[in-house]
C-alpha cells in the first residue's frame, strides 16, 4: 500500500512537474514552434500560396517556371504592379520586412537587445524620414499607382498566405507594407552602396600614423592604368547624348558647374567630340577645405568605429561590360553584369519577367519594390556597378554645451526628438535624435559629426528605374538616367538597334566653402574627402536640405559625368572612372585587379575577332566572366622569386610551387592555398601586426594594390613595428610553409569554402558550405570571409538569348523546390535562360473586380 | 459514494473489458489529436487519454509512447503531403525537436496509468 502511495506520489510529481514546465517562457517557445500539428514552423512548412484572386486593378496571371521564376501578365501596369506585389509578398516578405525593420530601426522590437544598436543608428538617420520624403517626391508621376497597386498586392500576399519560417521561429506578424517600406527598400542599397565614414576612420589613422602616411596608404587615386575610361574608349565613343544635348558643353557656363576644373578629357583623341567641359571661370585646382580651427571636433575612434559597423563590407562592388555589335559573332552588343553584394539566404535579388500591353521587361528586382533594376526588355539591355563616387560628407561643429550649434556667425537649436526603441524581452532605449542644417547626427562616446547624403531626401530612382523598364531604345535610357539620383552608378546599355551607352549616373555634390550659400566664402568647388568644419560652413552643398526635395542646380549635370555614347566597349569594376574627370568625383574607388582583368580579356578577345580569329559570344562572356586568374598574383608571387636565394627548406619549396602555379584561383589548386595564404601572412605582417599594435584593430587596412605596390623605400618600412619588404615577405613565406603542413591544408578548396548564411543566423536556415574557385580580386568574385560575391551573373544580348543566375534560389520559402535549387550551377559557373517566355505552370491568377474570392 | 470513486469504478469496468478499453482508446485518441493540433500539451492530453484505459501502468507508459508517435506520424504525413518532409527533415534540429517532444509528451502523459 504504502508502495503504491510512494509509485503515485513519484509519477504525480513527474507529470505535473512535466507539465508546469511548459509553462517556463523558453519551453514554452520552442513548444509553439516546433511542437508536432500545433508548430508554427510546420504550419509555415505546409504553406499553400498562389490561386486565383481578384483584383482591384485587373486582369492578370502569374506563371511560375522551373525555376521557381515568376512570369507575369496583366492587361495594365497596375494590374501587373499587383500581381508583382503578391509574388514577392507570397516569396519574399520575411526579407522584406527585415529590410524595413533594419532601415526604419525597428529590429530591436522582434530581435531583442542584440540589434539595438543598429536600430539607435538607424534611427538617427531617420532613413524612414527620407522615404517619406521620397513618397512625396513620387506623388503625382506615373510611379505612384504603380507603387500603390504593389503594396496592395504585397498585402493581399501577407494577409492569405500565411507565414514562412522566420516570423515562426521570431514569433511575430509584419505590419501592412506602405509606399513608404517601397521607398526604404532604395534608401537600404543606396546606402549599402554610398554611405561611408572614410573621413573618420582615416582620421583615426592619421592620428597615429600621420596625415602623409594617410595619403599613401589611402590615397584617392591609385597608380594604375585600367580606368573604365581609358584612351581607348574615349576614342571609340561620343560624348554626344541623344536628343542634341553634347555632353557638358552646353552646361558649362551654368552656376552649378562653375569652378569644376576642366574636363577637357586631354588625351582624347576625338576631343572635338568631347567639346570644352572646363568652365568659363576656367579653374582647375580643387581648393582644400581650410583647417577647421574653431570647430570643436569631437571626433575619435569611437565614434568611427561605431558608425562603420553600419556601412558595408568591403568588397561591395560589382562588375560590367559591354561589347558593341562590332566584334560579336551575331553582330549585336552584348552587355554583362554581376553585381558584388553581400551573399545571403534567400538571394538580394528577385528574378521576375513582367508583362502588360505598355512594356515587358525581364532581370532582377529587389524584393519589395516593384521594378526590375537589373536587366532587358524587348528593346535593351542594361546593367549596374557601384561608381564608388563620394556622396556622403561629416561635419562636425562648436557647440555651447546648451543644445546649439555654430553655424557661421549665428548659434542654430539642433532639431530634437526624443525617440523610442522598442526591445522584445529587454528595456525599451530612449534616444534624442538631432538634426542640423547638414543632416542627422550619430554619436558615440560623446563623440558627434553630422551626416549629408544624398540618398537622405526625396529621390527618384524609382521612377528611374521605372523608365527604364519603359525605354525603347537609347534616347528613353538617356532620359531615365538623368532621373536616375541616388545610388551614383556606372551604367552600361545596349539596344537592339546597336546603340552601346556607358555613364555615370546619380546625384554628385559640389561643395563649397559658404559661397555657394550666400556666405563669404571663396565659392570654389572642394574635396569632400575630409570632416567639414560644420560651424565654419565648409563644404556645403547647394540646391539639397536633408530629407526635402534636392534640385539639380548645386550637383554635377548629366551632361558633364563621364561616359560616353556608342563606345566600343567598356569594361567597369569599381575602379577609378577615368584618369581626369574634371571635378571631384571620390575616394572610394576599388583597387584595379578586376577591371584590368576585364580589360585585359576583351583586349584579348577584340584583338582576336579584329585579327579573324574568334569573335565574341556568349560563350566568350561567361568565359570572362567565370575568370579566376587573380592579378594580385602577378605581383606577390614575382616579388617572391626575386628574393627565393633567401629561401630554404619548405619556403623555397613554397617559391616553386607558386613559380609552377598559373594565377587561377581553383579550389583544387595547391599554388592558389599557398598564394592565398602568403598574402594573407605578408598582410598581417606588413598593416595588420602594426595597426593592432598601434590600437588601430577597427580601422580598415590599406587595400592589397598598396599592400603589393608599396615600395620598399617607403618610410612605412622605416617603422620599427614594421619589418622591411624583403624581410615581410621572407617571414610569410617561411610562415605559410609551416602553418599549411600543420594545419592539413592540401589546395584552396580547403579554405574557401563558401558558407552562405541566412540573416537570422539559423544554421539551419542557411546553404551548405561549399568549396567556391574564385577570390576577391577575380572576375568571378567571392570572398568567404564577409560573404560577398556574384550576387547575379547577367549576360545579355538584346536578342532574347541571355542567360543569368543567382547564388541561390528565387524564394525565400525555406521548404520550397526553389530555395537554394541554382546554388550548385552558381558555384559551376552555368546560366539559365531569361528567356522572355510566358512559360511554366499557372501559379496565381488575378480577375478584375466581380471575380475570384480576395 | 464521491465523484473519484465513480470516475475510478468507471475506469475500472473499461480497463476489464476490450471492447470497452478499445472504444476509449479510439475516442481517446481522436480528442487527443484534436487538441494537439491546437496547443502541444494536446499531445500530453491525448497520451493520458490513451494511457487511462491500459491494464496496468507499464501498458499505460507504451500507450503514451504510441501516442506520442502517432502524432510525429502524422506530421510527417502532413509534411509529405505537402511535399515538404524532406526539407522539414533537412531542418535538423528543429524536426529532432518535434520527434523529442512527441515521443516525450506522449510517455509523460502515459505516466498517468500509475497514477490513477
Amino acid at each position: 500500500m504504502v508502495a503504491d502511495r510512494t509509485r503515485r506520489a513519484v509519477l504525480g510529481a513527474a507529470l505535473g512537474g512535466g507539465l508546469a514546465a511548459t509553462a517556463v517562457p523558453t519551453i514554452r517557445q520552442y513548444l509553439r514552434q516546433f511542437a508536432p500539428l500545433s508548430g508554427g514552423v510546420w504550419e509555415a512548412a505546409q504553406r499553400d500560396i498562389g490561386g486565383d484572386f481578384s483584383s482591384p486593378y485587373g486582369d492578370a496571371t502569374i506563371r511560375k517556371d522551373e525555376f521557381g521564376v515568376p512570369h507575369v501578365e496583366a492587361e495594365n501596369e497596375q494590374a501587373l504592379a499587383y500581381a508583382t506585389g503578391y509574388v514577392h509578398g507570397a516569396d519574399r516578405l520575411f526579407q522584406m520586412d527585415l529590410v524595413r525593420r533594419q532601415m526604419r530601426g525597428t529590429l530591436s522590437a522582434v530581435a531583442g537587445s542584440a540589434t539595438v544598436e543598429t536600430d539607435e543608428f538607424h534611427r538617427r538617420m531617420d532613413f524612414t524620414a527620407a522615404a517619406k520624403a521620397t513618397v512625396e517626391r513620387l506623388r503625382g508621376t506615373e510611379t505612384e499607382p504603380i507603387v500603390e497597386a504593389y503594396v496592395e498586392g504585397v498585402n493581399l500576399a501577407r494577409r492569405r498566405e500565411g507565414l514562412p519560417i522566420e516570423f515562426e521561429l521570431l514569433e511575430y506578424e509584419p505590419d501592412p507594407w506602405t509606399a513608404t517600406d517601397v521607398m526604404l527598400v532604395e534608401k537600404q542599397i543606396a546606402w549599402a552602396l554610398t554611405g561611408n565614414f572614410r573621413p573618420l576612420e582615416r582620421s583615426v589613422v592619421a592620428d597615429e600614423f600621420g596625415e602623409d602616411t594617410v595619403e599613401r596608404l589611402y590615397p584617392d587615386r591609385m597608380d594604375h592604368d585600367s580606368p573604365i575610361l581609358r584612351d581607348r574608349e574615349l576614342a571609340s565613343g561620343s560624348r554626344e547624348l541623344p536628343g542634341g544635348m553634347a555632353g557638358n558643353s552646353s552646361r558649362s557656363s551654368s552656376s552649378s558647374s562653375r569652378n569644376l576644373g576642366s574636363v577637357g578629357f586631354a588625351n582624347h583623341p576625338a576631343s572635338d567630340q568631347t567639346v570644352n567641359r572646363s568652365d568659363s571661370q576656367g579653374s582647375h585646382e580643387l581648393s582644400e577645405p581650410t583647417e577647421s580651427g574653431s570647430g570643436d571636433h569631437r571626433v575619435g575612434a569611437e565614434l568611427a568605429a561605431w558608425c562603420s559597423q553600419f556601412t558595408s563590407p568591403d568588397g561591395v562592388g560589382s562588375n560590367s561590360w559591354l561589347v558593341s555589335g562590332a566584334h560579336t559573332a551575331h553582330g549585336e552588343p552584348i552587355v554583362c553584369n554581376d553585381p558584388h553584394l553581400t551573399l545571403m539566404a534567400p538571394p538580394v535579388w528577385y528574378e521576375q519577367h513582367v508583362e502588360c500591353p505598355v512594356y515587358e521587361a525581364r532581370g532582377v528586382a529587389f524584393p519589395g519594390a516593384p521594378f526590375v533594376v537589373i536587366g532587358e526588355n524587348g528593346a535593351g539591355a542594361w546593367g549596374f556597378t557601384n561608381v564608388g563616387a563620394d556622396v556622403c560628407d561629416h561635419y562636425s561643429y562648436e557647440t555651447d554645451g546648451e543644445g546649439r550649434y555654430r553655424y557661421g556667425e549665428e548659434w542654430r537649436e539642433f532639431e530634437t526628438e526624443t525617440v523610442t526603441i522598442a526591445v522584445d524581452g529587454g528595456s525599451n532605449r530612449t534616444i534624442e535624435r538631432r538634426k542640423t542644417v547638414h543632416g542627422p547626427v550619430v554619436e558615440e562616446a560623446d563623440q558627434e559629426v553630422a551626416v549629408a547624403w544624398t540618398g537622405l531626401a526625396g529621390t527618384e530612382t524609382f521612377a528611374a528605374v521605372r523608365d527604364l523598364g519603359h525605354s525603347e531604345g537609347i534616347d528613353d535610357v538617356v532620359s531615365a538616367l538623368r532621373r536616375f539620383d541616388a545610388p551614383t552608378q556606372n551604367v552600361v546599355y545596349a539596344d537592339r538597334d546597336g546603340n552601346t551607352l556607358y555613364w555615370t549616373t546619380g546625384r554628385i555634390p559640389i561643395r563649397r566653402n559658404d559661397g555657394a550659400n550666400g556666405g563669404s566664402g571663396d565659392g570654389e568647388a572642394v574635396r569632400g574627402d575630409r570632416i567639414f568644419d560644420g560651424s565654419a560652413r565648409e563644404g556645403e552643398w547647394s540646391g539639397f536640405e536633408p530629407y526635402g526635395t534636392p534640385s539639380w542646380e548645386g550637383f554635377v549635370q548629366f551632361e558633364d559625368k563621364p561616359g560616353l555614347v556608342n563606345p566600343d566597349y567598356v569594361a567597369t569594376a569599381n575602379q577609378r572612372v577615368m584618369d581626369d574627370p574634371g571635378f571631384y568625383l571620390g575616394d572610394g574607388y576599388a583597387a584595379p585587379f578586376r577591371g584590368a582583368r576585364a580589360y585585359e580579356r576583351l583586349d584579348e578577345a577584340v584583338a582576336g575577332a579584329e585579327g579573324g580569329g574568334a569573335t565574341i559570344d556568349m560563350e566568350t562572356m561567361a568565359d570572362v566572366q567565370q575568370d579566376v586568374f587573380d592579378r594580385r598574383a602577378e605581383l606577390l608571387v614575382s616579388d617572391l622569386l626575386d628574393v627565393r636565394s633567401q629561401l630554404e627548406g619548405d619556403a623555397d619549396a613554397l617559391a616553386e610551387t607558386l613559380d609552377a602555379w598559373d594565377g587561377r584561383m581553383e579550389t583544387d589548386a595547391r599554388g592558389a592555398l599557398l598564394f592565398d595564404q602568403l598574402l594573407d601572412a605578408f598582410r598581417e605582417i606588413v598593416f595588420e601586426d602594426p595597426y593592432d599594435a598601434a590600437g588601430l584593430e577597427d580601422s580598415p587596412l590599406p587595400n592589397d594594390w598598396i599592400l603589393l605596390t608599396l615600395s620598399a623605400d617607403d618610410p612605412w618600412f622605416d617603422r620599427s613595428d614594421v619589418p622591411a619588404r624583403e624581410d615581410a615577405l621572407i617571414q610569410a613565406a617561411e610562415r605559410v610553409a609551416t602553418d599549411v603542413d600543420e594545419d592539413g591544408l592540401d589546395d584552396y578548396g580547403d579554405v574557401n569554402k563558401l558558407g552562405i548564411d541566412h540573416p537570422l543566423g539559423v544554421g539551419f536556415l542557411g546553404y551548405d558550405a561549399a568549396r567556391a574557385d574564385g577570390s576577391a580580386a577575380t572576375l568571378k568574385n567571392v570572398r568567404v570571409d564577409s560573404d560577398v560575391g556574384s550576387s547575379w551573373r547577367m549576360i545579355a544580348p538584346p536578342n532574347g538569348d541571355s542567360t543569368a543566375i543567382l547564388p541561390g534560389g528565387n524564394s525565400g520559402d525555406y521548404f520550397s523546390d526553389h530555395y537554394d535549387d541554382q546554388l550548385s550551377m552558381w558555384l559551376d559557373g552555368e546560366y539559365k535562360s531569361m528567356a522572355a517566355v510566358h512559360g511554366g505552370s499557372t501559379f496565381a491568377t488575378f480577375a478584375g473586380e466581380g471575380g475570384g474570392d480576395a | 459514494m464521491s465523484t473519484t470513486d465513480d470516475l475510478q469504478t468507471a475506469l475500472d469496468r473499461i480497463r476489464a473489458d476490450q471492447q470497452g478499453r478499445w472504444i476509449a482508446t479510439i475516442v481517446g485518441i481522436g480528442i487527443g489529436i484534436l487538441a494537439a493540433t491546437i496547443d502541444p500539451v494536446g499531445i500530453v492530453l491525448g497520451a493520458m487519454l490513451v494511457a487511462l484505459p491500459a491494464r496496468d501502468p507499464y501498458r499505460g507508459v507504451f500507450r503514451g509512447l504510441g501516442f506520442g508517435l502517432l502524432v510525429v506520424g502524422l506530421l510527417a504525413v502532413q509534411l509529405l503531403l505537402a511535399g515538404t518532409l524532406g526539407p522539414a527533415v533537412g531542418l535538423g534540429l528543429p524536426f529532432y525537436l518535434a520527434v523529442g517532444i512527441g515521443v516525450g509528451f506522449g510517455v509523460l502523459g502515459g505516466l498517468v496509468r500509475g497514477i490513477v
